[in-house]
């Protein structure tokens, strides 16, 4: 226990906290010695026990004689009344953290399979897109960027539609003299080409059997050659 | 003692305060309710003799006991400063300042001695024999020096220190002890004098 009695300043401060037992007990003896051989000190002392007391006692009687502003039972009850809301309080928050906690996971989930739903769909749509032909031009996916098809008749009102010129349509084409091209040289250069491209007929022979591409490509490639 | 054991295991004389705090803190409402049996009633008449109204005692009571309830998770369970009680009244008492600051007055002696007489009146279905020995006590407390009467009454109400009494009232302890010793002998001349509290009526 800590030592008090030399910062004690006066014989009333000691004697009351030796009254008290609130020295410690090396203090304490050291006091008993000095009050063994004070008589005066001692008298003081039973004087200040007395007053001490009767103040104790007065305050004893007056408890006794006067009601408590409540009953004990009463302020107890409502004490406890209190810590029961007080611990209610404190599990509340506890509570309503885990329940939003589990409103929050699954908002999360529920976000997350909508975002893949949607990623799938649209990978989904790129590719059937891409790998289908017969869609090109009709449904671009969302997000693709495709210019005005200039064939399109609801692109360009009156436009000429387009068709695939016949292998002899375009040796015709080819065989018009040009204007600047009247020279041996470049009619010769037009007989090579035409020689090259197949024929109708001969285009529907190749459907049925050896394919287009058998003599003509090596004939390119032996008379292609300058 | 160890926080895990149940409330049924333990009789409320062998866990202090503190332990009641700690149990309390962790969720045991039992606790909680040990502690206001332990204290409510001494707390009560202490704050009655302080602010010297049934009314206002009660309210500040219930008062005390929310501020505390709002406070645990702060109250130092380790500090050595009287502990858990020391803490109660500290409170306490702090509430009883804050009435009187937020009334703007001092002390109701300063008003006089009506205000005694008002509440020693109208009761009458507690008015005893010794209504005037009652009346007495009551005024030669009611005309303590505030400063003297709250270390009587924290002493003999709380049973605090008077160490634990200097540090809650951030004196010196000289300064308490000196505070004690003039009180006790201020009480034994007011009672001593048959017409003590009478004589300074206004």
């Amino acid at each position: 226990m800590k030592s008090y009695l030399h910062q004690l300043e006066n014989n009333e401060a000691i004697l009351l906290m030796y009254l008290a037992d609130e020295l410690g007990a090396q203090d304490r003896a050291e006091f008993e010695q000095v009050l063994a051989s004070d008589a005066s000190l001692r008298g003081e002392m039973e004087i200040l026990r007395q007053t001490q007391q009767l103040a104790f006692d007065a305050l004893g009687s007056l408890d006794a004689v006067t009601r408590a502003p409540v009953s004990p039972t009463a302020a107890q009850k409502r004490v406890s009344q209190l810590v029961g809301e007080w611990a209610d309080r404190r599990r509340r928050p506890m509570a309503i953290a885990s329940q939003a906690q589990r409103q929050l996971a699954w908002r999360r989930i529920s976000i997350a399979a909508a975002a893949s739903l949607l990623v799938g769909s649209y990978i989904w749509a790129v590719y059937h897109h891409l790998l289908d032909p017969s869609s090109i031009n009709q449904n671009p996916p969302i997000g693709f960027i495709t210019p005005p098809d200039p064939y399109e008749s609801d692109a360009i009102p009156n436009a000429p539609q387009h068709r695939d010129l016949s292998n002899e349509e375009k040796v015709a084409l080819l065989s018009i003299p040009l204007e600047d091209s009247t020279s041996d040289e470049s009619n010769l250069h037009v007989a090579e080409v035409a020689a090259v491209i197949p024929s109708d007929a001969e285009n529907s022979s190749d459907a049925n059997g050896t394919g287009a591409q058998g003599p003509h490509s090596s004939d390119l490639n032996a008379t292609g050659e300058p | 003692m160890d926080a895990g054991v149940s409330s049924e295991e333990i009789t409320p004389v062998s866990v202090s305060d503190e332990m009641l705090v700690r149990r309390l803190l962790a969720g045991d409402e039992w606790a909680g309710e040990n502690l206001a049996k332990r204290h409510c009633s001494a707390l009560l008449r202490y704050l009655q003799r302080l602010v010297q109204s049934d009314q206002l005692a009660e309210e500040l009571h219930q008062q005390t006991w929310t501020s505390v309830l709002e406070n645990l998770d702060r109250f130092d369970l380790a500090s050595g400063g009287g502990g858990f009680k020391a803490w109660l009244y500290r409170i306490a008492t702090n509430k009883a300042h804050d009435h009187w600051r937020s009334r703007g007055r001092e002390r109701r002696v300063k008003e006089g001695l009506k205000l005694v007489t008002e509440e020693l009146a109208p009761d009458a279905g507690h008015r005893m024999e010794g209504a005037e020995a009652e009346a007495k006590l009551r005024a030669a407390i009611q005309l303590l020096p505030e400063s003297q009467k709250e270390i009587l009454l924290l002493r003999y109400y709380g049973n605090l220190k008077f160490v634990e009494i200097a540090e809650m009232l951030g004196c010196p302890l000289n300064t308490a002890l000196g505070r004690m010793h003039k009180a006790m002998i201020r009480l034994r001349q007011l009672l001593a004098e048959p017409a003590a509290a009478e004589s300074r009526m206004p």
